[in-house]
């Protein structure tokens, strides 16, 4: 279980993280949303003992955070926010040096993961590719069967399989019963592995909900390209909820009415239809119009 | 202490550590074929084509006449601070600073090794290192000696010399050690690293410059090293240099091993 306390850390130019309280129980997935410079790392930092807190407190399974590490490393696995590793190991010998820290001499669990993330040890890490270092790091953060995995935006630079493949991972592991806090940019990876999770903005938790919750307050949107302009005039005539983004292309939001938005589109000739994926952005325009009003 | 990271050290460091000790060793060769137990013709020769403000400078215009205190003013005087100076400040700059720096640190606290733990395991490496390499530099010495004028060589005060040069270094070690283990970012460690080793030698060289200048070289660290005492049979300074030498190095690797197990790591 990770246990975070009333945590803060404020640097010498105001900026940090204030007051954090949440907690993610033990077989929980927990996802740490937030944009960039929001403070994702800055909390995990803590977690891991790197950083003394300014104020508060954090616990991972009952020890202090910043002065059990010993004792919390036995248990956890860690993927770091920047790709960063002794560059002059190859993939493997960098495992066989992981494991070597660990004390242990490796087990069957590593080569699974090698084989489903495709990870190509043999080379030298300073020549590997963004996605390849990054996949290594994965390995490294799960191959010793953590209980506990704090991962700092674990996907960053995986193709879009590998973005699959890491969920499926999650997926599996979350099955296994591990406790999993993961911080992300992105709502898609969250919301198909996570329960829960908590947003950060500048510092401050803005909202902590159940994943399924915060999806109902996201409106659905969809980008229609018309072949003629007159389609146009349809849609402005309907009931529904759009934005003009080009001549013949706009871009229409729907909570859960499906139902209007496929009548009105059905005598429409429609050359194209495309879901736009929905990003923190989107959660976030909310919660700032939320506040606005 | 960690012995997977201990030996994950030495790949690391061994190719600048095998250079310096080369290009070391290579000039002990050079200087101690150029003796000549007749006398110091051929030294005196090469001095000759040289100023003697730099000769001062650089300590070698008191040259003794017998093996050991020609080695002693010749190499373990300016030279010193070359070739071991390298090693110290290259293997004490990347054992915790370049982690810091490029974030490899991270992985290595996310294995069961306390900070304390990975910091000590580092600061033996750094004590380890440096004494191997003038422990191997004796054996050159008394090689080299032993093959050209067999019996010129005075064992037992090279042997001192060298413990001497071992402590010596523990305490500029211990400078770059512990700019390594507080410094945020890689520069500052080698600002402090390698800045503070030659203000020292800046301060001694002015003191060499002129007698009325002397006071400046006390200034120095490095007046604490003072090859051409032991030879002279000043037991006394030896020790007393020697004790302090130890005290300081103690000093600066438990205060660079406590900062770093309390310090904010940005990784």
């Amino acid at each position: 279980m990770i246990q975070v306390t009333d945590l803060s850390k404020v640097y010498s130019n105001g900026k940090g993280v204030f007051d954090l309280d949440f907690q993610v129980a033990e077989g929980e997935v927990f996802g740490f949303l937030g944009p960039n410079g929001a403070g994702k790392t800055t909390t995990i930092r803590m977690l891991l003992g790197f950083t003394n807190p300014t104020k508060g407190k954090s616990s991972i399974n009952g020890l202090d955070a910043r002065t059990k590490t010993e004792d919390i490393q036995k248990f956890l696995g860690y993927v770091p926010g920047e790709i960063a590793f002794f560059d002059n190991m190859t993939g493997t010998e960098f495992l066989d040096f992981m494991n070597r820290m660990r004390g242990s001499n490796g087990n069957s669990r590593q080569k699974e993961l090698i084989d489903l993330l495709e990870l190509e040890t043999k080379g030298r890490i300073r020549k590997m590719s963004k996605g390849m270092k990054q996949k290594l790091g994965l390995v490294a953060a799960f191959m010793h069967d953590p209980s506990v995995l704090i991962l700092d935006e674990p996907t960053s630079g995986l193709d879009p399989l590998m973005q699959k493949r890491f969920i499926e991972l999650i997926l599996q592991e979350k099955k296994r019963g591990k406790t999993i806090l993961m911080s992300s940019h992105l709502f898609d990876e969250v919301e198909r592995t996570c329960e829960r999770t908590a947003i950060i903005r500048e510092g401050v938790i803005v909202a902590k909900e159940r994943i399924d919750e915060l999806k109902k307050t996201l409106k659905k949107s969809y980008i229609v390209t018309f072949e003629e302009a007159s389609d146009v005039e349809r849609i402005k005539n309907s009931p529904l909820d759009y934005k003009l983004l080009e001549d013949r292309k706009v871009e229409i939001q729907i909570e859960e009415d499906y139902q209007t938005m496929l009548s009105v589109l059905s005598n429409c000739k429609v050359t194209d239809l495309d879901a736009r994926k929905k990003t923190l952005e989107d959660i976030f325009i909310k919660y700032y119009s939320k506040e606005d009003a | 202490m960690s012995l997977p990271l201990f030996i994950s050290n030495i790949k690391n460091n061994r190719m600048i550590w095998i250079i310096m000790l080369v290009v070391y060793s290579f000039y002990f060769s050079i200087m101690i074929s150029m003796y000549d137990p007749e006398g110091l013709e051929a030294w005196e020769n090469m001095l000759g084509m040289m100023p003697e403000g730099f000769l001062r400078v650089v300590g070698w215009d008191m040259m003794g006449t017998s093996l050991i205190a020609v080695l002693a003013t010749s190499l373990y005087g300016f030279l010193i601070y070359l070739f071991p100076l390298v090693v110290s400040i290259v293997v004490n700059h990347r054992l915790i600073a370049s982690h810091v720096d490029n974030g490899s640190m991270a992985y290595l606290l996310s294995t069961p090794n306390s900070r304390k733990t990975i910091a000590i395991t580092q600061a033996v490496f750094s004590l380890a290192s440096i004494t191997l390499f003038f422990t191997i530099i004796t054996g050159v010495g008394i090689a080299f000696s032993e093959m050209l004028f067999p019996g010129h060589l005075d064992m037992g005060t090279f042997a001192l010399l060298n413990l001497y040069a071992i402590v010596h270094y523990f305490t500029l070690g211990g400078i770059g050690f512990f700019a390594s283990a507080i410094a945020h970012e890689a520069k500052h460690s080698l600002a402090i690293g390698i800045g503070l080793p030659i203000a020292f030698l800046v301060l001694e060289m002015l003191g060499n410059s002129d007698p009325d200048l002397s006071w400046i070289g006390n200034l120095s660290l490095f007046a604490l090293f003072d090859p051409q005492k032991l030879i002279d049979g000043n037991t006394g300074f030896v020790a007393l240099s020697m004790a302090g030498l130890l005290v300081l190095a103690a000093l600066l690797y438990g205060l660079a091993i406590a900062w770093f197990n309390r310090r904010d790591l940005h990784i």
